[in-house]
């Protein structure tokens, strides 16, 4: 069976030839062969200007590459559609999957040995598990986490049910205008996902339970350095089950 | 996370690892992590829930006929139960014309409805939901209200708010039918929520429809992928691209989905035809196009098989095979045998089986666990039905399990729904048939049924029975006699006078097991302990009661006290030409469970012991 770069050659109609070229084109990045004997381990890069939920994504692809590479594979990370809930028209779940779509041909077009998906607002972390489920290679998730809560008048904000509860009030007339720009600022402190047990909390809960990603990997705030060093522990074990070959199996 | 599933699993069965898992620790023990004990008040113990009720319930109704969802853990309690007016004509994604105004014409007590906002209509079924609640009301302190949609609500959201009505308004579902003005009934405990509006007037409003087209979003690129191939709520909302080939939408009927709901209320509502049906009231049956309408003993050969066997021996031909089958459901029949076995640690208290879909379409394989088949079968008739009308045909085989029950109540049931239905199941060897020496004939019970139009379904229901095998088994080693009757004689013919047999009962027990040859090598081979017709029996494994009957005993009689009692054949027969009675092979299982119905059951008190002590 083939492993690493070998995986999923494109068809030129000469199986040598296709490799020659395809480690040609890799070299341009930079990598030695002995990067590139390595088993792979794909990382989806979820990153967006539009998704504040995976702002965090840069620093946990950095930390699984480290994880990856200190047990003795290759991380190669690339990018996949991120859907934000305020940022999608008409609806994030029109696109839901779309996403699912476009992460499974991707592991499946790319050569990997096992993948890594980054994940956390709501519509993102089902379609990823879809993808995955459907290629059927080792899988870890790793959830970006939710959000530090913000404060108004001494009471904890949680982002999107006060903010609707809120805006109820506003509309009932007990808010004005000026301190509801204030509430505004504060319900969404920083990146991460909503605060509160809402859909994003619900999936990465669920799927830490199921065992598709590493224990406390759902509650860990996102910009907590815990969170970092989890993503770190995540690339190790992708890695650890590129190595091994495992087959079918997600998680731990 | 780790100490929520400790939390969770402290009371629950312990996690039996696989073979391959074996000297792994199940993932709620593994790790590091807190413990989640002292000081913590986040993960509150099963005993101490923050709500007792789970947090979502599914609804159905003539508004929602394959669902409708409501997280009653987030709304007004005081709404759960509530009929209202429908007020808004709302079509997403406008907002109703005044929604703002102040002296708009509604009242707290309203129940609000948005429309086309599902996976095809909106499209993608945005979190739309959540209706505010109009600005008049909103002044006046009102912050809840009944809302019904076909959208969804974020998790963040709260409120009474009924969502994922499927099918949707957009392909012609309920939902499109309301008009500002009908009540609406939301009842959350009996899981129900209905329009209040008669039949023929929602069929004349749904023929008003104006028919669907493609929508102009939906012209090309992905909106038309989306458009062409997304599914209803109850399915996923996905689309069937991204399914195996055995998905396809569906536009009205209950989903593919076969596990049995757990909590009773939400059971009640997948089934409505099972349970909230009154007794008596009789099964829609619906025709099963690919398969023959007329079954073969309705195509003249005459109704009855036993009339036309009957008519057969009249003629001189071969005597055929008795039927013999099993009555109604009779709780004595099982309650008992599943009560010992349950205390004596036996069986495996697990509810229901699992299913699944193996690698054929038409197949619904089930895993029993081991446990009894009567949840397995219930399962099987859950998900069959769906899988022949797509497939044209269906098999559910049925693995790990044991004790059938009345295999003749099963088919009766599927062919109530409009099905031809066999079904056979297999046993150990366990009786010697005539004039043979060992057990070779198994405890097979085969039942099949088929619909016949205007009239109740046709049963056949064959089994063969070990007779109070239990009881003579268990006299045996209490050292008691076999009731008289019960056992064949040393010598001559077996014959329900004889009183030899009960001083031979150990060894009429030991070759009823089949066990070999008595010593002095003569041994009589009627090993056949006969059987019971239903009708006449309260259960195969009870020795109270009428005797057994010897069904193939090839030689005369020596005298018949009556061959109307002898020879039950020929009392189907009903004197013999044609005289217009009703079947009474029929009559005499419907009737029987007429009395039963109307009478009630007797259950012994040594089995209503045993139950109090379960």
């Amino acid at each position: 069976m083939s492993r690493g770069l070998r995986k999923g050659l494109t068809n030129y109609g000469d199986a040598g030839f296709s490799l020659f070229l395809r480690k040609a084109f890799i070299k341009a990045m930079g990598y030695s062969d002995d990067a590139l004997d390595r088993p792979i381990v794909g990382i989806t890069n979820t990153y967006s200007d539009y998704n504040p939920c995976h702002g965090n994504v840069p620093a946990l692809i950095e930390a699984a590459k480290r994880g990856v590479m200190l047990a003795g594979a290759m991380p190669m990370a690339f990018p996949t559609i991120s859907i934000h809930e305020s940022f999608a028209h008409p609806t994030s779940m029109f696109l839901r999957n779309l996403m699912a779509m476009d992460t499974e041909e991707m592991i499946r077009a790319q050569p990997m040995d096992a993948v890594i998906v980054i994940g956390g607002c709501d519509k993102t972390l089902p379609a990823q598990i879809m993808a995955a489920a459907s290629v059927d290679l080792p899988t870890v998730v790793i959830p970006v986490g939710p959000m530090v809560v913000g404060h108004h008048k001494g009471e904890v904000l949680g982002a999107c049910t006060d903010c609707r509860r809120l805006w109820g009030a506003h509309r009932a007339g007990t808010i004005d205008e000026a301190e509801i720009e204030t509430i505004n600022g504060r319900l969404a402190p920083s990146v991460g996902t909503c605060m509160v047990m809402g859909t994003a909390s619900t999936m990465a809960c669920m799927i830490e339970a199921m065992g598709l990603s590493l224990p406390m990997s759902a509650t860990i705030p996102a910009p907590h350095a815990e969170r970092i060093r989890l993503a770190e522990a995540s690339g190790r074990r992708a890695a650890e089950m590129a190595v091994a070959g495992v087959r079918g199996r997600a998680g731990s | 996370m780790p100490a929520a599933c400790r939390s969770c699993c402290a009371n629950s069965r312990p996690h039996r690892p696989r073979r391959a898992d074996r000297g792994r620790r199940h993932p709620a023990r593994r790790g590091g992590g807190g413990r989640g004990g002292a000081g913590q008040t986040v993960i509150r113990s099963p005993g101490d829930p923050i709500k007792p009720i789970g947090a979502m319930a599914v609804l159905r109704g003539n508004l929602a006929p394959r669902g409708a969802v409501i997280k009653h853990s987030a709304a007004t309690p005081g709404l759960l139960s509530h009929t209202g007016r429908r007020w808004c004509s709302t079509r997403w994604p406008t907002s109703p014309p005044g929604w703002t105004t102040p002296d708009l014409d509604v009242a707290a007590d309203d129940v609000l409805v948005l429309r086309n906002a599902g996976p095809k209509g909106a499209p993608g079924m945005p979190e739309a939901g959540y209706l505010p609640i109009p600005k008049k009301l909103a002044r006046q302190g009102v912050k809840d209200m009944v809302r019904v949609s076909d959208a969804r609500m974020s998790g963040t959201a709260f409120g009474t708010i009924v969502l994922h009505v499927t099918p949707e308004s957009a392909v012609g579902g309920p939902l499109a039918l309301v008009r500002t003005g009908d009540r609406i009934r939301l009842d959350v405990p009996a899981r129900r929520i209905d329009l209040l509006v008669d039949e023929a007037e929602l069929a004349a409003r749904a023929a008003s429809l104006p028919e669907a087209a493609r929508p102009d979003w939906a012209a090309r690129g992905y909106a038309r992928l989306f458009h062409d191939t997304v599914t209803q709520a109850d399915e996923g909302a996905t689309s069937t691209s991204c399914c195996g080939s055995r998905r396809r939408p569906r536009e009205g009927g209950r989903p593919r989905s076969a596990r049995i709901p757990r909590h009773p209320a939400d059971r009640a509502a997948a089934e409505p035809s099972r349970r909230a049906r009154p007794a008596g009231q009789p099964l829609e049956t619906r025709p099963c196009p690919s398969l023959p309408r007329r079954s073969p003993w309705a195509r003249g050969r005459g109704a009855d098989p036993l009339r036309h066997r009957a008519g057969q021996r009249r003629r001189g031909r071969p005597r055929p095979c008795r039927r013999r089958g099993r009555g109604p459901a009779d709780p004595r029949d099982r309650a008992g045998a599943v009560l010992r076995r349950a205390g004596a640690g036996r069986e495996d208290r697990r509810p229901g089986a699992a299913v699944g879909r193996a690698a054929a379409p038409a197949i619904v394989a089930v895993d029993a666990g081991h446990g009894f088949a009567y949840p397995a079968l219930e399962a099987a008739c859950a998900a069959l039905p769906e899988v022949a009308r797509a497939e044209g045909l269906a098999a559910a085989p049925i693995r790990r399990s044991h004790h059938c029950g009345a295999a003749g109540l099963v088919v009766e049931a599927l062919a109530a729904q409009g099905f031809v239905a066999l079904l056979f199941a297999n046993a150990p060897a366990a009786m010697a048939p005539w004039g043979r020496d060992g057990a070779a004939v198994r405890h097979q019970p085969i039942a099949f049924a088929c619909p016949l139009p205007g009239r109740d379904p046709i049963v056949i229901d064959l089994a063969l029975s070990k007779v109070a095998r239990g009881h003579i088994v268990a006299a045996q080693k209490r050292g008691e006699p076999i009731p008289e009757g019960w056992g064949p004689r040393r010598r001559g013919p077996s014959d329900h006078r004889s009183r030899r047999g009960a001083r031979r009962h150990d060894g009429a027990a030991r070759r009823r097991q089949g066990h070999g040859a008595r010593p002095d090598g003569r041994t009589p081979r009627r090993r056949l302990t006969g059987g019971r017709f239903a009708a006449e029996a309260s259960s195969f494994l009870d020795i109270t009661g009428a005797r057994p009957r010897r069904p193939t005993d090839p030689r005369p009689r020596p005298r018949a006290p009556s061959r109307r009692t002898r020879d039950p054949l020929r009392a189907a027969g009903g004197g013999g030409r044609g005289a217009g009675r009703p079947p009474p092979s029929r009559s005499r299982r419907l009737a029987a469970r007429e009395r039963a119905r109307a009478e009630g059951l007797t259950i012994g008190d040594a089995l209503l012991a045993e139950i109090a002590a379960a």
